[in-house]
């Protein structure tokens, strides 16, 4: 290699990376997460319910008005029970709540809060059973009807999915978004990894499952860019600290909050999910139970829109596509979208791409 | 958050390593001691680590948690890219960034079964060591060497060690420690077996380095509870699917060499940066890293380790959060999410 080139890509890389301290010194890790505003409406235990309040002083261009008739039935959105649900408000201009707001969807959010040793018993029962479904109660008395729209992310789908099995007088429409569905489909590395780890042993060792474990092993399924590219990345973006960068750089900051900030898993609730759909597929197969009841999706006759990334490295497409098999065929819609497992949530163009599509359908389907 | 001390410690050291390897290559050498002109690369190094000298300092000043912890993988990873480029610094005849990756690559493959005959050595000393009650031994000096050499390069040759003969060794040795009558030698040993390896690995992939700590606490934890058979058990088991494991992940990463060297032959116009090198040498990890762990195999192995570790921890006198503050203070299991979360 030519020596000055050499020295030059060094120069270059420590210039960019005194780019980046300069950046991250701006910011006092007080950075704000979450932008919509919203009402708390309903603590039951360690969840909270919220309401969000649609914004009047959001811009809506001609083909938002257009489009913007409120939807009538409310939607409740069920996130996953590792992570948390902030990643849909997490940053300015990129909000899936926001987006959601002015696509004329009336949102109420599940924060599960964060378990503590108190909660190593909690199951799935109480989740599906006593949770969502005091949710459900709340929003139909709050606003005199008798059914909701449900929004279930990820594992929140497979939830979705079981509540609505069990409840199908309480649930409109259903929409899951990068939900598993099928756990055996190739390739499904995360899958692969629980298989034949012992669950049982796991929990009786550390009563809940520590949020941060979980976080490593996604990480693992990725080191490469996860773990070192994307930090590398990161110095190669900041050429200059304009306002542009700065944004960037406080964009980055409130999703490395996010993807280390695991709450940690009920144990009872942890060993029912991952030992009856990631070890033993049942969901596929209508034998999950949940609180003594089999989860027959077969006979799931409400209207389901399927959303799937087609990048998505922890739930493969294939997984979620399962769906169509199990529910009547009149009753399913799906789309697939470009993007990972979280980036739809995040990326301006996914965000502005599914949101205004969920409304579309709900709105057909309220 | 950051220690500046140690932070700047580290900074000192880098600084160092920076001018003893490349300040010889780069500074014509002086007919006089007190007369050197510095060459016009070593003028640009000088700004360059100037630069950085003063994002260090600046860093200084930086006290949130949240951009410590981002500091900190901003830091290590940049460290990955550096010692990178550091390396091809050193190459004194000019050789093209391609043609010197596809050398030492190569050094990395040819030197396997020499660094495995060193390991069963190390093991065989180590183990004379232990039994006659030497704290002092060679393995343990070997180790730190390496340690530190490891910081040179991310593909230092003494890293190389992937062989089943190791393993074999290793087990074999396992066994004969069963049998000794002593169970501190026992365990002391069986630390020392497992230490190297661990170590080496540490210094391949950085994602593994918590566990890599938290195994060598976890031998000090190890001699207070040698009279617990079970856990003894549990141990051993633990350590002989840590090494299956890490047998898979030394293939790993010659396979990911090997790989490597041959794109790096057909690139004939040379005009890879360093870091287009390092990209193509960690993307081809990423892909053969991906593959392993979607096999049936990998799983199982995965699945021994794990399951192992919990019995080790079952079997303990503990409970799981006392044994990971005993094994691990820094961990972040020990510190968990619920019980620090500011958002409570």
């Amino acid at each position: 290699m030519n020596n000055q080139k050499s020295f030059d890509e060094l120069k270059d890389y420590g210039e960019k990376f005194g780019q980046l301290l300069q950046g991250l010194k701006q910011h006092d890790g007080l950075l704000q997460e979450q932008y919509s505003e919203r009402e708390l409406v309903l603590e039951h235990d360690k969840l909270k319910l919220y309401h969000y309040v649609p914004d009047q002083h959001i811009q809506k261009t001609e083909a938002d008005t257009a489009q913007t008739d409120q939807v009538q039935t409310p939607v409740l959105i069920v996130y996953a029970l590792v992570n948390r649900p902030s990643i849909l408000d997490l940053q300015q201009g990129h909000s899936a709540i926001a987006q959601m707001l002015k696509s004329g969807l009336d949102v109420y959010l599940i924060d599960w809060g964060y378990p503590d040793a108190s909660d190593k018993h909690l199951d799935l029962d109480y989740y599906i059973n006593t949770q969502i479904d005091a949710c459900v109660d709340l929003i139909c008395d709050t606003t005199n009807i008798k059914q909701v729209s449900l929004m279930g992310i990820c594992q929140g789908g497979v939830l979705g999915l079981c509540y609505s099995s069990l409840h199908p007088q309480r649930v409109k429409s259903l929409v899951t978004l990068v939900t598993p569905v099928d756990f055996h489909t190739e390739p499904d590395t995360l899958s692969n990894l629980v298989r034949h780890v012992d669950i049982d042993l796991m929990v009786k060792t550390m009563g809940n499952i520590p949020g941060d474990m979980l976080s490593s092993t996604f990480l693992s399924l990725r080191p490469y860019y996860l773990q070192l590219k994307k930090y590398l990345n990161l110095v190669e973006s900041t050429a200059q600290l304009d306002e542009k960068t700065k944004e960037r750089i406080a964009n980055f900051i409130l999703m490395e909050r996010w993807i280390f900030d695991s709450p940690d898993q009920a144990g009872e609730a942890f060993r029912e999910f991952v030992q009856g759909c990631y070890q033993q597929n049942r969901l596929i197969k209508n034998t999950l139970k949940v609180g003594g009841c089999q989860i027959d999706l077969s006979t799931l006759n409400i209207p389901v829109l399927n959303i799937y990334a087609d990048q998505d490295h922890l739930v493969p497409p294939a997984s979620s596509k399962a769906l169509e098999n199990l529910i009547p065929a009149n009753q399913y819609q799906e789309m697939s979208v470009n993007g990972g497992h979280i980036g739809i949530f995040v990326s301006p163009k996914s965000v502005k791409a599914i949101f205004p599509a969920i409304a579309d359908w709900l709105r057909k389907h309220s | 958050m950051v220690e500046n001390t140690s932070f700047n410690d580290e900074w000192n050291k880098l600084q160092k390593r920076f001018w003893d390897n490349v300040g010889s290559s780069f500074t014509p050498s002086a007919t006089n001691g007190d007369d050197i002109t510095p060459s016009p690369q070593h003028s640009l190094f000088n700004q360059w680590l100037n630069t950085v000298d003063k994002c260090w300092q600046d860093h200084a000043e930086v006290s949130s948690g949240d951009i410590d912890a981002l500091y900190n993988k901003v830091y290590s990873s940049s460290r990955f890219f550096i010692n990178f480029s550091e390396t091809l610094h050193k190459n004194p005849k000019g050789e093209t960034a391609d043609i010197l990756m596809v050398n030492y690559l190569k050094e990395f493959t040819d030197k396997a079964s020499v660094s495995a005959t060193d390991f069963a050595t190390a093991v065989d000393t180590s183990t004379k060591n232990n039994i006659d009650g030497n704290s002092e031994s060679t393995l343990d000096s070997s180790l730190d060497s390496s340690l530190d050499s490891s910081l040179d390069g991310s593909l230092d040759s003494s890293l190389v060690n992937a062989s089943d003969s190791v393993s074999e060794e290793s087990k074999a040795k396992t066994n004969q420690y069963t049998q000794q009558e002593s169970k501190q030698a026992n365990f002391s040993a069986m630390h020392q077996l497992w230490q190297l390896p661990m170590a080496n690995w540490q210094q391949q992939a950085t994602f593994f380095t918590s566990q890599n700590q938290s195994l060598k606490a976890l031998a000090d934890y190890v001699g207070d509870t040698a009279k617990n058979p079970e856990f003894s058990a549990a141990l051993e088991a633990y350590l002989v699917a840590l090494q299956e494991l890490q047998q898979l992940f030394f293939k790993l990463m010659i396979n990911v060499a090997k790989l490597t060297v041959e794109a790096l032959q057909k690139n004939t116009q040379q005009a890879l940066t360093a870091k287009q090198i390092l990209s193509l040498w960690l993307e081809y990890f990423d892909t053969q890293y991906l593959d392993m762990i979607a096999t049936e195999s990998y799983s199982l192995i995965y699945a021994k380790v794990i399951n192992s570790w919990l019995l080790v921890i079952d079997k303990s006198d503990k409970t799981f959060a006392e044994f990971m503050q005993d094994t691990v203070p820094s961990s972040p299991v020990s510190s968990s999410s619920s019980a620090n979360n500011p958002h409570q």
